[in-house]
């Protein structure tokens, strides 16, 4: 789908694949493709924190990115494509002034019902242990994280756009443990 | 999945020697979890100090290693880093597992409460 500077399969993470978009300067942007299982999914975390770094996206701002992302691909991974490894997703992030642009299509299974789930994240007081949940945080998560979020299928692809909103926390201001 | 277990202050502390908690590793901790816990001590501290990334996935997992203790135990947390802290505060199970700063301060409140 895209050419240019960008070499999808490298597995050196210091090869940032940052490219300038053509639209105006200082606009940073990321195209990727990330093969359908959780191995590649990882791999592609570190893209992404690689290309974070350069655009100097950081600190909190960094971490709900990454968060994200990780739930996104792993619904496409798990729901769309079903556990066929064999299927491709393209991701393509573009630094905006106050907010990263993400844009995924994969060629996987409609979402059902047509629309992405509007999940809330449930208040956990007073459940008792056996009856906690351990599953179904993904898509509140991606919600309560994200602005604008489309859906839509245009063939036998899916297109999945969203927002993140960048804060400016700028990098590293967190000491680890 | 590398988890270390000890036994200290009687309580049974689960390092996990993972840099991510994530949908590629979520099962293997969990069976991990499963063939390392002892019965006794009754309580669990999971040490997350090494841990900088969890998942909808990985949090799962964790839920999945409370449950496996059943009621009549205790699986409390401790060293949250900032991301897995923001997971936990998001989807609310901060309200559901005790979480302390580190291992230390988790077994020091267990020595406190012993003591009390």
């Amino acid at each position: 789908m895209s050419g240019g500077k960008h070499n999808d399969t490298d597995g050196d993470k210091t090869m940032m694949p940052l490219c300038q978009d053509e639209a105006g300067p200082g606009r940073a942007r990321l195209q990727t493709s990330v093969e359908s299982h959780p191995d590649a999914v990882r791999a592609a975390m570190g893209e992404v924190c690689a290309f974070l770094n350069a655009a100097a996206i950081g600190g909190e701002d960094a971490q709900q990115v990454e968060l994200v992302l990780a739930e996104v691909l792993n619904n496409i991974v798990e729901h769309a494509y079903g556990g066929d490894e064999d299927g491709t997703i393209r991701m393509e992030l573009t630094r905006l002034d106050r907010s990263l642009e993400c844009d995924l299509t994969d060629a996987g299974a409609p979402m059902p019902g047509g629309d992405a789930p509007h999940a809330a994240l449930a208040r956990m007081e007073g459940i008792a242990p056996a009856d906690l949940p351990e599953g179904g945080f993904g898509w509140g998560l991606i919600r309560k994280l994200t602005s604008r979020l489309v859906y839509t299928r245009v063939g036998n692809l899916n297109h999945l756009r969203f927002r993140i909103p960048l804060r400016g926390h700028g990098s590293g201001t967190r000491s680890p443990r | 999945m590398k988890i270390d277990k000890s036994v200290q202050g009687g309580v049974q502390v689960l390092l996990v020697d993972e840099d991510r908690i994530d949908a590629s590793v979520a099962i293997a901790f969990k069976e991990r979890f499963r063939r390392l816990v002892d019965a006794v001590p009754a309580t669990v501290l999971l040490d997350l100090a090494r841990v900088s990334f969890i998942d909808s996935s990985g949090l799962g997992a964790v839920v999945a290693a409370r449950k496996h203790l059943g009621a009549d135990r205790s699986l409390e947390l401790a060293g949250l880093q900032p991301a897995v802290q923001t997971v936990m505060t998001l989807t609310h199970m901060d309200k559901v597992f005790p979480i302390h700063d580190s291992a230390e301060a988790g077994l020091r409140r267990h020595g406190q409460a012993d003591a009390g």
